[in-house]
């Protein structure tokens, strides 16, 4: 396939980084195993910045390979990032992950990528019925942060209403304990153990995961009822007030958990409960880590 | 067992269903879920989705399930009380059929046999796998990432299959491989027509994109090739290759308990983990993706066949459609080959 305008100007932005040593590494995408796949792409050398693409099928969030040993040793890294995959760089730079220094952001406009398992059988238009849920509900459409900026050739995602976005979520809220209890015991109960929500979560970057020590064994082994649920809430809490919304643990999950029911809905009450929300700025505290006299609780006082 | 051949119409294929569930079977078969498709029980021929190529997750669960109990324990003032997780075992997939898997899932059985065969018997593997029953349809049209084909496998093979389903128009045919096979048939077998070999369609010329025996070639002499780590920098090591993979079959040995009671279990483990290798002492041989990624094509297409005479994979391409980050692992295995 022929280069868009997107493509020429990413194209051109990464190979002038490359030869002019502003980045030793450019992370981004290029063509899939199928028409409707973008795939990551590190190029290192310039004449391969031609490889580079961008298009409705860049799902993946290439952030999760700043967490990389084998990628944070190229130093200076360029990377092409959407809106959403953008706030998990910035959550990286706040958490002392990366320095702001070493990388330069590519800012790839977007309005929205289309599902996946959608694009496999051969989805190739952009709406509300075929974007992911977090696109529907995106305010960062241009990235918060950027070097440059590729500004979009989509036309803007037109909204009639008629999906309502994570809309589990207020079913969840007004159900009783039991009731949550049973839901998610049965979503859990999928769960292998596989840990692809952790391995594709950008954010997820110690280099010993609590299920990983066993001097005390924290999490059970098992993936039966009580391992598979105090996985997947360990990992709810560890991820609220810093969950960014990229949504690819629920879309590396084999067996389709909705994690971002979980996710949103702690980032919701993250927000109304302490006005936060993630990502948005590389010089705010995270949230978990300052204490404000304005907060709710006033046990600490 | 000699093989047999029967032809069934299509409506009698759905009763034959509905009289084995009726039966008193667990029939297992491709179900819609959670927005895709997924092996699950079903009460009705009709809850089947059987368009479809493959689901989502093998369905090695029922042979090496995802936790499986091998001995529990107790403690009572100076006794000690085991119980062994066999008993619990006894018996099972007496009454379970897996109905409108592919010939790639059925074959991933009698590979995976070979392993828990060798110098130990499992007697957890052999007992659910002597008493499943595998009724498989053979695909009519393989998409992108399959390739059974160069696996020495066939769209149609009936490897591992204890039936064999070939559609032919409004009918099938049915190679019945093994007295499972007939077992299951037997008391319906009014609803099926015994025929000859000769009657069967023979299998279609199925085309090969490249010689596996190259991949391996390229895999004896080149363990240190730049390839796999530059490859594999997009791998993140999520697993999902493995946990979807009919053929997979690593398991972790874990102790859960107390004072009083516990249990000695087995989980699904994956070569794409960091800790999968992480010695006491703190070094890990397999340090990047790039080694765990080659150590994963190496068990597949080198070092598994050296030693039971038989790849580990069977062509499904599951590990590729499921992949986050695109890894075809067909594309890989061609790479491989051309450059031996």
């Amino acid at each position: 396939m022929a280069n868009t305008k997107t493509d020429e100007k990413l194209q051109k932005i990464a190979k002038e980084l490359l030869e002019s040593g502003e980045a030793n590494l450019f992370i981004g995408y290029t063509k899939g195993s199928n028409p409707q796949r973008m795939r990551p792409v590190f190029i290192t050398k310039p004449e391969e910045a031609e490889k580079l693409s961008f298009s409705r099928h860049a799902v993946q969030d290439l952030a999760v390979f700043l967490k990389k040993q084998e990628v944070k040793k190229f130093g200076k890294i360029g990377i092409a990032v959407k809106g959403c995959d953008e706030k998990a760089v910035n959550t990286l730079i706040q958490e002392y992950q990366i320095s702001r220094d070493d990388i330069k952001i590519i800012g790839m406009q977007c309005n929205g990528v289309i599902k996946q398992n959608l694009a496999d059988k051969g989805e190739t238009e952009v709406s509300e019925y075929t974007v992911y849920d977090k696109c529907l509900i995106c305010r960062e459409h241009t990235p918060v942060l950027y070097d440059f900026l590729i500004e979009t050739e989509e036309p803007e995602l037109s909204l009639s209403g008629n999906v309502k976005p994570y809309a589990e979520i207020e079913k969840l809220e007004s159900m009783s304990a039991e009731e949550k209890n049973a839901f998610w015991a049965q979503e859990f109960d999928k769960c292998i153990k596989c840990y692809a929500c952790r391995q594709a979560c950008p954010l997820c970057y110690c280099s010993r995961c609590i299920v990983e020590k066993n001097m005390p064994q924290w999490i059970d082994t098992n993936s039966e009822e009580t391992g598979n649920a105090q996985w997947n809430l360990i990992r709810a809490y560890h991820l609220s007030g810093r969950c960014i919304g990229c949504g690819e643990c629920e879309r590396a999950c084999p067996v389709n958990i909705p994690l971002m029911l979980i996710n949103e809905k702690m980032a919701k009450d993250v927000y109304n409960l302490f006005g936060y929300k993630s990502g948005l700025d590389i010089n705010a505290k995270p949230v978990f880590g300052v204490f404000s006299e304005s907060d709710f609780n006033d046990f600490i006082k | 067992m000699e093989e047999k051949y029967f032809e069934i119409s299509a409506e009698n294929l759905k009763r034959f269903v509905d009289s084995v569930i009726s039966g008193g079977f667990e029939v297992i078969a491709p179900v819609n879920k959670d927005g895709d498709v997924f092996y699950g029980k079903i009460e009705k021929f009709d809850d089947a989705n059987l368009d479809i190529l493959l689901p989502k997750m093998s369905y090695k669960e029922y042979l090496l399930p995802k936790t499986e109990t091998l001995f529990e324990y107790s403690f009572s003032g100076m006794d000690t009380a085991i119980k062994d997780g066999i008993e619990a075992v006894a018996g099972e997939n007496q009454k379970r059929v897996i109905f409108g898997g592919r010939p790639c899932d059925a074959a991933a059985g009698p590979i995976m046999e070979k392993v828990f065969n060798w110098d130990y018997k499992d007697e957890f593997f052999n007992e659910r796998f002597k008493n499943l029953t595998i009724v498989s349809i053979a695909c009519e049209k393989p998409d992108n990432y399959c390739f059974c084909a160069e696996m020495q496998l066939s769209p149609e093979s009936s490897y591992g299959s204890d039936i064999l389903l070939k559609k032919s128009g409004a009918q099938y045919f049915a190679v019945v491989t093994s007295e499972k096979g007939l077992n299951l048939i037997n008391p319906y077998i009014n609803l099926f027509k015994e025929t000859t070999k000769a009657q069967v369609p023979a299998d279609k010329d199925w085309k090969k994109l490249f010689e596996i025996e190259k991949a391996k070639s390229f895999l004896d002499k080149n363990f240190e090739h730049n390839y796999f780590q530059d490859r594999f920098l997009s791998c993140i090591g999520c697993g999902v290759c493995t946990y979807t993979c009919p053929t997979c079959h690593c398991f972790d040995i874990q102790d859960e308990g107390n004072l009083k009671e516990g249990r000695r279990i087995r989980n699904w483990d994956s070569c794409q983990f960091g800790i999968f290798t992480l010695h006491t002492s703190g070094h890990n041989p397999r340090v990047t993706q790039g080694d765990r990624y080659r150590q994963r094509l190496m068990h597949k297409f080198k070092i598994y066949s050296e030693k039971f005479d038989k790849y580990l994979c069977v062509g499904c391409g599951r590990c590729s459609r499921n992949c986050p980050e695109d890894i075809d692992i067909k594309e890989i295995a061609k790479d491989l080959a051309g450059m031996a």
